[in-house]
């Protein structure tokens, strides 16, 4: 009986192949399928099977009358289809056409390092804050412990409005504005995003830059938990792998001092141009908040402690860009514009 | 601060190289740039005698010189004649190569063969002497020696870059103190011990100081019978390595000994001072003293300067004058070590432009220890090296003596701020091996007091950072802040500049950032009238061009400066923006911080984006920004905005308005005047907009407000009307929205038309409006009235209905 319902499947699948038009295929459908049809013939030779064996027919027996619908449906849609040749050949398109461009621009590279940054610190449970781009000279120098006369305002060439008032030199004076507005609550976690402003322009430098300064004040704040944080942001910033070193170094406004340098990016320590053959970058400057400084904005310095941190947004866009010439930023090229789309 | 690695072994031998020193410099605060050997390497240039010199037969210029190299003669033709037979000089061989590539090979120079060259200093590479004399190496030598390990042009040189605080790193003897904290090694100093063998120095010179705010000590010495030469080879070939041009032994000594002591001196002729008498005074207005330089220099009563009865002799700290220069005349030179303060030294040098090794000095702190060392240190050497002697016993005139500082420590603070476990004892010792004198205190405490020469350690944090850098920062732990969490969420201005960006650049619209500072000239060309405030911005005092000469009171220039820079890189399509601030003074001059405004600006020209081969190219204009900012004003729900038309100074007179919210104007959107676009150079339309984010921020609503849904059908009719050009369709939607009263709902316009079968000054508007009633369905009858009504308010303004 399995040979007989297999013999009959083959021939169904060779006349149904071989089928010309829809006339032939409808003939064969009623020949194999309908009620007189050969398939329902071999089934009524069941009696003739021992009971045991009846079930499994059955089942071979219905698999096969599906099978062979599905046969006959699919041959039906590609005879139809053929049908319609014509239709179908003007409906034709060219899928090698470019698609519908979508509309979409682009933030400006600045703004999309700053941006990270911002998610970082949000993160770390950090707020944001905002200070003025000109500045008073008290709030960027005198309270950040620079004295009128001290050599360290050397390091910094400013633009000024007036005697007293100037273009901020960098963001630390958000420090003592955030600060300020606190005092004595703690704890105080901030960092300040912004433009600012030294007189100098060459290949390496430009007068108007970006930075993001970092602040945390509490009751214990330790030196240790500066190299944490900094260490979690590298590599938040550039990947998990990162290391950070960081150097002694001299800021007026804090006491210890450091320099900080990630592992290159370029060769992952081993020395190459990048990082002139050092294994490391510097990225930053930092340190624990200078006691005046605390005191100048309303801390005991024998109560708290704290640190900060500032870094430059332009050499860490160019880092993690690979942008060579510092100048693209502000020159809004398009076709640099376009790049970090 | 130039650090040669073998004058550094004279004061101390740290027992590593100089690599592995600098390493250990840069680690710990004193950052080390480069460590370089002093000059370059040449084989087969070698230390020869003279032998013999004879004149050339057919040149009566050149000699014939004999030269022996230990084991072998060379003859040489010579230009040069200052040499002597027995001298050492430097003989290049036959195939040796000097500094810049220049081979040496025999040759034949008018008819006499010369094997190799005798060399100038100059041809070796070192600035000394004339170009055309042949340096003398005098000195124990030996035949055959390379010239360049003879003159240690393999000795390493640091280069330290030395953060304002550590003046005290201005000195050899400086950095061999921070080596020895490093290293535990021993410092040595030089040797200070002088023969006075002349008079009592008060029979020769007085000295008095009527400025002693600005000069707290003032030393002197004199040397006579000094005779003035050159300085000695190994003393011209040290401050050559510290990168000081050598000049004559008394000026040479001075430097040399400022290089160990980091005390500048300077040494007057005493035959040129009036009555060898000295005055530290203040400078009078309309003195002046034509300096070493040759230049003629202004004085005032801001200028400290050095005296005689009759006339300046030097820009005190600064620079000495050229009427008491030391000369080959002079005889009796007066050393002068002083303590001039800091920060006039500073205004001074930067007055005049003189910034200066001494000057330098100055104006980071000397060290007061250090003021007699020098005076006895430079007094011997002119005895030694100019034949001097040295009269009896120092000048010394001062106002202020410097205690050193005394800082109680608490180690526990110390570790607290640190955050790290360091037990006393070894606090103690580093304190040690700084040369810091530790007391302890009953309370666990240290009493710790500083030497003078580190000036820059002053309070409880100052040792804090010395334990720390020399502990080793990369032995702090690394660890996290605990504390109390705070609310952080970004701040609505934030919030709205944020999704600002996100909804015009989802709009095709690239960001800028341009300088904060512009050129006034962009102002006049956008043609702002003298009332508007924004042609009245805050000039920064010392621009470094007019191109940043004022805060910018408009985003405008920038932003017409950025087309233009594309335009001319034949970027014909754009579409940019910026969000910053602009800067609006309260009053000129200013007074007070300004009012910092952030704004939007926008700037499209060419095509609108995104062009593309499938939908017709259309160009960029108003309906381009406007469907931006009508989005971005959407999604900020500010209600009751409304664009009048209105022309402004630098717009099309028939394509600008302004954007009003509720009767505040946020901006503008306008087409460019076409002569204000020629004015930056732009020959095609540019439209703008600018907008107050600080208005949206008080007028937005950040969280969307859920309205419930419809609950039954809404109906919707189409009409088409025609009228006039004049009547805006803002107008007619209003007039709709009334006469179809409460069932009417969104009015919008789907078609217009002007053209072809529309008379003249008509155009055809198709307003597709939906009717809506919260309770019910509505009924055709209700709706036929409102459309009648409708149409009834659309003739009252004139238009005809079109079927």
């Amino acid at each position: 009986m399995l040979e007989k319902l297999k013999a009959l499947e083959e021939e169904a699948r060779a006349a149904v192949d071989a089928a010309a038009d829809l006339e032939e295929l409808k003939g064969l459908k009623v020949r194999y399928l309908g009620k007189k049809g050969e398939l329902t013939a071999l089934l009524r030779g069941l009696g003739s099977v021992p009971a045991e064996e009846r079930p499994l027919i059955g089942k071979e027996a219905n698999d096969l009358r599906q099978k062979l619908e599905q046969m006959i449906d699919r041959k039906e849609s590609r005879l139809k289809d053929a049908g319609k040749s014509g239709q179908w050949e003007k409906e034709r398109i060219d899928v090698t056409l470019p698609g519908l461009p979508t509309v979409l621009g682009q933030r400006h590279p600045l703004t999309l390092v700053l941006d990270e940054i911002k998610d970082i610190f949000y993160g770390l449970g950090f707020q944001v804050a905002h200070g003025p781009d000109i500045e008073t000279d008290f709030y960027n120098f005198e309270a950040l412990n620079i004295p009128a006369d001290h050599p360290a305002r050397d390091m910094q060439d400013s633009f000024y409005i007036n005697p007293g008032l100037l273009l901020r030199t960098h963001t630390s004076p958000v420090q003592i504005r955030a600060m300020e507005k606190r005092a004595p609550q703690l704890p105080v976690r901030v960092i300040a995003p912004g433009k600012v402003y030294r007189r100098d322009d060459d290949a390496t430098h430009s007068p108007m830059f970006h930075q993001v300064e970092g602040l945390a004040i509490d009751k214990n704040i330790t030196f240790a938990d500066l190299k944490g944080t900094l260490l979690l942001f590298a590599r938040e910033m550039f990947g998990s792998g990162q290391k950070i070193r960081l150097r002694p170094s001299f800021f007026p406004f804090t006491e210890p001092s450091a320099e900080v340098d990630i592992s290159c990016i370029m060769c992952g320590g081993d020395g190459c141009r990048t990082c002139s053959d050092t294994g490391w970058l510097e990225i930053l400057g930092s340190g624990m908040v200078h006691p005046r400084v605390l005191e100048v904005a309303g801390y005991n310095p024998k109560e708290v402690t704290g640190y900060a941190f500032g870094m430059g947004v332009e050499r860490i866009a160019m880092l993690k860009y690979g942008i060579g010439d510092l100048r693209l930023f502000f020159s809004n090229d398009l076709r640099f514009l376009k790049q970090f789309s | 601060m130039r650090v040669p690695y073998s004058w550094l072994l004279e004061f101390i031998n740290p027992g590593l190289s100089p690599e592995e020193l600098a390493d250990r410099f840069t680690m710990s605060g004193v950052e080390v740039g480069a460590v370089e050997p002093f000059g370059q390497s040449m084989p087969g240039v070698v230390v020869g005698r003279v032998v013999s010199m004879e004149a050339h037969p057919g040149r009566s210029n050149l000699v014939l010189v004999k030269i022996d190299s230990g084991s072998e003669i060379f003859d040489i033709v010579c230009g040069a004649r200052n040499m002597k037979p027995g001298d050492l000089v430097p003989l290049a061989k036959p195939g040796s190569e000097l500094p810049g590539g220049r081979r040496i090979e025999t040759a034949t120079i008018y008819g006499a063969l010369s094997r190799g060259m005798i060399c100038s200093a100059h041809e070796l590479g070192l600035e000394l002497g004339a170009e055309d004399e042949i340096l003398i190496l005098n000195g124990n030598m030996a035949l055959g020696t390379e010239v360049d390990r003879a003159l240690g042009f393999d000795d390493m040189i640091l280069h330290l870059e030395i953060t304002p605080n550590r003046a005290d790193c201005l000195s050899l003897l400086g950095v061999a103190y921070e080596t020895a904290a490093l290293t535990g090694a021993e410092v040595k100093m030089p040797p200070l011990d002088l023969i006075e063998s002349g008079g009592a120095i008060d029979e020769a010179l007085s000295i008095s100081v009527t400025a002693p705010d600005l000069c707290s000590r003032y030393t002197a010495r004199v040397v006579t019978g000094v005779k003035i030469g050159p300085s000695p080879l190994w003393m011209q070939l040290r401050l050559l390595k510290a990168g000081i041009r050598p000049i004559s032994n008394i000026v040479d000594i001075t430097n040399y000994v400022m290089w160990e002591f980091g005390q500048p001196q300077h040494a007057f002729d005493l035959g040129l001072v009036k009555n060898s008498r000295v005055i530290v005074r203040r400078g009078e207005n309309k003195e002046t003293l034509v300096t070493l330089d040759g230049v003629e220099r202004k004085l005032d009563r801001e200028v400290l300067v050095i005296a005689d009865p009759e006339k300046p002799v030097g820009l005190a700290g600064v620079m000495g004058g050229e009427n008491t220069e030391i000369t080959s005349a002079t005889e009796e030179v007066l050393i002068e070590a002083a303590v001039f303060d800091s920060p006039n030294t500073r205004r001074t040098a930067r007055r005049y432009n003189l910034p200066s090794e001494a000057s330098q000095r100055f104006e980071k702190g000397v060290n007061p220890e250090a003021v007699l060392w020098s005076q006895d240190r430079a007094a011997k050497l002119m005895s030694e090296l100019a034949g001097g002697t040295i009269l009896k016993g120092v000048i010394d005139i001062k106002s202020a003596h410097p205690e050193p500082a005394r800082i109680k420590v608490d180690p526990r603070r110390v570790n607290r701020i640190l955050g790290l476990e360091i037990p006393a004892p070894e606090i103690e010792s580093i304190m040690d091996r700084l040369a810091f004198t530790v007391e302890k205190s009953d309370d666990q405490c240290l009493n710790v007091t500083v030497p003078a020469r580190r000036a820059d350690i002053q309070i409880e944090e100052d040792i804090v950072e010395e334990v720390a850098r020399l502990h080793g920062y990369d032995k702090i732990p690394i660890t996290l802040p605990e504390g109390a969490l705070l609310e952080n969420r970004e701040s609505a201005s934030d919030q709205v500049q944020r999704l600002t960006r996100d909804v015009i650049t989802a709009a095709g619209f690239y960001e800028c950032i341009t300088y904060s500072f512009i050129n006034p000239a962009g102002l006049d060309s956008l043609r702002l009238p003298d009332e508007d405030w924004r042609r009245h911005p805050i000039p920064v005092q010392n621009p470094f061009s007019e191109e940043q000469a004022v805060m910018r009171t408009t985003l405008l220039p920038g932003m017409l400066k950025t087309v233009r820079h594309n335009l001319s890189y034949r970027e014909l399509d754009q579409a940019l923006f910026e969000v910053g601030a602009v800067f609006k003074p309260l009053r000129l001059p200013l007074e007070e911080l300004p009012d910092e405004q952030v704004k939007l600006a926008m700037a499209v020209t060419g095509q609108a984006p995104a062009p593309n081969w499938l939908t017709p190219s259309r160009d960029a204009d108003f309906f381009t920004i406007k469907g931006a900012l009508e989005t971005l004003l959407n999604r900020f729900q500010v209600a009751g905005v409304e664009y009048e038309p209105r022309t402004l100074p630098f717009s099309h007179p028939t394509r600008s308005a302004v954007i009003l919210a509720d009767g505040e104007e946020l901006g503008y959107i306008c087409q460019v005047h076409p002569e204000v676009a020629a004015a930056w150079e732009i020959d095609q339309a540019v439209t703008v907009a600018e907008i107050d984010l600080q208005m949206i921020v008080s007028k937005a609503s950040l969280v969307p407000r859920y309205v419930p849904l419809p609950r039954y059908p809404a109906a919707n009719r189409d009409i088409a009307i025609v009228v006039t050009r004049d009547i805006p369709a803002e107008k007619l939607k209003k007039a709709i929205i009334e006469a179809g009263g409460e069932i009417t709902g969104e009015v919008g316009l789907f078609d217009l038309y002007e053209g072809k079968q529309i008379p003249e000054g008509k155009r055809s508007l198709a307003f597709s409006i939906t009717f809506r009633r919260e309770e019910g369905t509505l009924t055709e009858t209700e709706i036929n009235a409102a459309m009648q009504k409708i149409e009834a308010a659309l003739s009252a303004l004139g238009a005809e209905m079109r079927r």
